[in-house]
């Protein structure tokens, strides 16, 4: 039951993002190392941990839940990210995407909130970098661990 | 109005509850604990206000053989140590793991998991009675708030998903585990009903094939009090179990909250994994 229990609660290492690199949201391009992936859905995301309370996170994240109304501007805090991203398979670009305004594809957990920016089929056997460039500053929220993350859609919704 | 922010988890506490042990927001001013449906004052251990629910009732969430049950305005009828209140309707008591069927539609037979006292017959005859009375439509309305019930029959790798939502047609919330865990293990864990890292999600990432929806109009008050249920688990996603913190529950427990019946759905036997609801 110990042993069920340590699995239950730990990260499990075996399955972590094909992606999960810290960024630090100044403007500016950065390119993801070069990945693989298996024949799977994956969503690309940019994700904090929840160092901030989870109102201030959404605001400036992006996240907007949709059974609310949107207060961000009333509260004071902006929205920090634009940002452009490509999907580059053998170095040939396979998906674009922009992140702007506010979206409703989210997740959040105990730990860390995400803002899901794009998501893709993956190939096996092909390798993959993810660029993405920062249109807009947002140091702001660095004190939350910003990162770009690639990991499988959540098969899990039960 | 301010609302404090501190509480502490409803443990081994005394009765009238202490100050913030019921885990929900204080009005600082009032002194009155936010429980979505209602308020409570600790103060004197009561609600402010008598429980309501949207369907009829004499005594809404009344049990019979309990007469605790018909105080509308107590807290978990007067025996916290028994049990909790998510969000001033009723309450939860300790679960009985007879065998692992949850339904979901019936006020009376909230949370059950004792075959003993349902089967999924009744609870499928109560839910065909509801939705006879026009409670639920296949098609939003068209003024006012309502609530979203939604079933992704391919989701969850094709276990089914339910997701729920408010004021919205198609954007729809779900509860899921935070994944990063192999599939054959996952299984296992679920299967035995482990707790695993839960997060609230929107459903746009899940299988959308065959999606079914079912709309509710909801008062201005249900509305709140459902809102207040969603931001409440938002903020505190906790952990995933397959048997008592799933999809389904989740869904329920924001029906709940606003004082509706849900959309009848049953989690079935562990090993099929596969969520089910009577085809209308």
């Amino acid at each position: 039951m110990a042993l069920m229990l340590a699995l239950s609660f730990s990260k499990l290492a075996l399955c972590q993002p094909v992606v999960d690199m810290p960024v630090t949201l100044e403007k500016g391009t950065i390119r993801s190392p070069e990945f693989t992936v298996k024949h799977k859905q994956y969503i690309i995301a940019l994700q904090v941990d929840n160092a901030l309370p989870l109102g201030q996170t959404k605001c400036m994240l992006g996240v907007h839940f949709a059974w609310e109304h949107d207060s961000c501007e009333l509260v004071g805090f902006p929205l920090a990210v634009e940002a452009e991203w490509t999907l580059y398979a053998d170095g040939q670009p396979v998906a674009h995407g922009t992140v702007r305004g506010k979206d409703t594809a989210w997740e959040t957990s105990k730990s860390h909130t995400s803002r899901w920016i794009g998501n893709f089929m993956g190939e096996k056997g092909k390798k993959y970098v993810l660029e993405v460039t920062f249109t807009k500053d947002g140091t702001a929220l660095r004190v939350a661990n910003p990162r770009l993350v690639v990991e499988l859609t959540p098969g899990s919704f039960m | 109005m301010t609302l404090g922010s501190t509480c502490a988890l409803n443990a081994a506490s005394s009765f009238p509850l202490p100050p913030h042990s019921s885990c929900k927001e204080r009005d600082t001013e009032s002194g009155n604990d936010d429980f979505g449906a209602r308020y409570y004052n600790s103060a004197t251990g009561r609600f402010r206000s008598p429980d309501w629910s949207d369907g009829p009732a004499a005594v809404p969430y009344a049990k019979f053989g309990d007469p605790q049950s018909l105080n509308l305005y107590s807290y978990v009828y007067n025996n916290p140590l028994g049990g909790i209140d998510p969000d001033g309707h009723d309450s939860i008591e300790g679960l009985d793991l007879g065998v692992n069927i949850t339904f979901i539609g019936d006020h009376g037979y909230y949370n059950q998991m004792n075959a003993a006292e349902t089967t999924a017959e009744a609870a499928q005859q109560q839910s065909q009675s509801e939705d006879q009375q026009g409670q639920w439509s296949t098609t939003p309305p068209t003024s006012g708030h309502y609530l979203t019930n939604a079933y992704f029959p391919e989701g969850a790798d094709g276990a089914g998903h339910w997701g729920v939502g408010l004021d919205t047609p198609d954007k729809t919330v779900g509860f899921a585990t935070n994944d990063g865990v192999p599939k054959f293990l996952r299984a296992i864990l679920l299967a035995i009903g482990a707790p695993l890292p839960g997060a609230i999600h929107d459903d746009s990432m899940v299988n959308q094939t065959g999606v079914q929806r079912f709309y509710r109009p909801l008062t201005d008050a249900q509305f709140d009090a459902a809102q207040s249920a969603m931001n409440n688990r938002a903020s505190h996603s906790g952990l995933y179990s397959l048997y008592f913190r799933n999809c389904a529950l989740w869904d329920q427990s924001v029906d709940h909250a606003a004082g509706v019946s849900g959309v009848p759905h049953i989690v079935a036997f562990p090993m099929v994994l596969r969520l089910w609801y009577p085809q209308q």
